[in-house]
């Protein structure tokens, strides 16, 4: 793996999103109550440097959900460019807490600030089930979240928030270990190959999920 | 590089851009339409433009996958950065 970069401590563009974070930390703790759970004693490492979260999707406010349950970090979501053109999506997008994709002609250059992002030391949330799942199960998984982890040559680590019954239920949240993949990045792995560790890391969510019904 | 060896260097890419492998290549020409003939996604699309700036050494705009709707407007823009 390359050498990891350290995201930025301080600068003018995380002020507002640490302004975000620190002001919506204690209404969020009353209202969500996190219980974070970890498979194993790697998995409750702190994460360094760039890093890809992926997690299901299940409700609008799982952006905030991540936030709670990765709270030492700044986390940047890859969302749907028609958010940004929502009410909220502005306020978020000028914190530099978003980065924007058109979903219907996914663009090389969308591709490449995830990368770049992740290159940079950052850490990138992104749901690859491409939109909120109000169904039991959950949906397929997306590959381009392979591609991008193969390129930046970051990590994936897969996060299972378990579904809130009631708006006021405690948000309860399952950490895996980190899935390297760096091994794709030599050559040019076939697209099936990308599809398997897809299919994998779906494997490792359901896994999550099933240890999340014993919190 | 001339129009032939870009043709065949993207089916090379192709192979391995769809599980499919050669039967989809078989059916390629620069006629082709990406999506409805060949059947590729969104994603076998990324996969195709990534590779394909490791095999030619170019580097893409930014370009959306769709704005590629033939094999033949791919290896234009392959052709174009050649240039």
């Amino acid at each position: 793996m390359s050498v990891q970069k350290k995201a930025k401590l301080f600068s003018l563009r995380c002020l507002m999103m640490d302004f975000i974070r620190v002001t919506g930390a204690l209404p969020g703790l009353v209202w969500l109550r996190p219980k974070i759970r970890y498979t194993s004693k790697q998995a409750k490492k702190r994460l360094r440097g760039g890093v890809l979260v992926i997690a299901n999707h299940t409700s609008f406010i799982d952006p905030a959900s991540m936030m709670f349950v990765l709270w030492y970090r700044r986390l940047y979501f890859v969302c749907h460019q028609a958010f940004v053109e929502t009410k909220a999506g502005p306020f978020f997008h000028a914190a530099g807490c978003l980065i924007p994709i058109n979903a219907d002609n996914f663009s090389v250059g969308s591709f490449r600030s995830i990368t770049e992002s992740l290159k940079d030391g950052k850490a990138v949330t992104l749901f690859p089930e491409g939109h909120v799942n109000k169904g039991d199960e959950m949906l397929e998984f997306k590959s381009g979240m392979v591609l991008i982890s193969m390129q930046s040559k970051r990590p994936i680590v897969p996060v299972y928030l378990k579904p809130r019954r009631h708006w006021y239920s405690r948000l309860k949240a399952v950490v895996g270990e980190p899935v390297d993949i760096t091994a794709l990045s030599e050559g040019r792995p076939a697209f099936s190959k990308i599809q398997e560790v897809t299919a994998l890391l779906r494997k490792r969510e359901e896994e999550l999920e099933a240890f999340a019904e014993t919190i | 590089m001339t129009r032939q060896e870009i043709l065949e260097n993207l089916k090379e890419i192709l192979m391995d851009a769809d599980e499919r492998g050669s039967e989809l290549v078989d059916k390629v020409s620069e006629q082709s339409r990406l999506t409805e003939d060949l059947g590729l996604s969104s994603v076998n699309m990324l996969y195709m433009i990534i590779a394909t700036e490791e095999v030619f050494d170019i580097r893409f705009d930014d370009v959306g996958v769709n704005e590629f709707q033939t094999v033949g407007d791919v290896m234009d823009y392959i052709e174009g950065k050649l240039a």
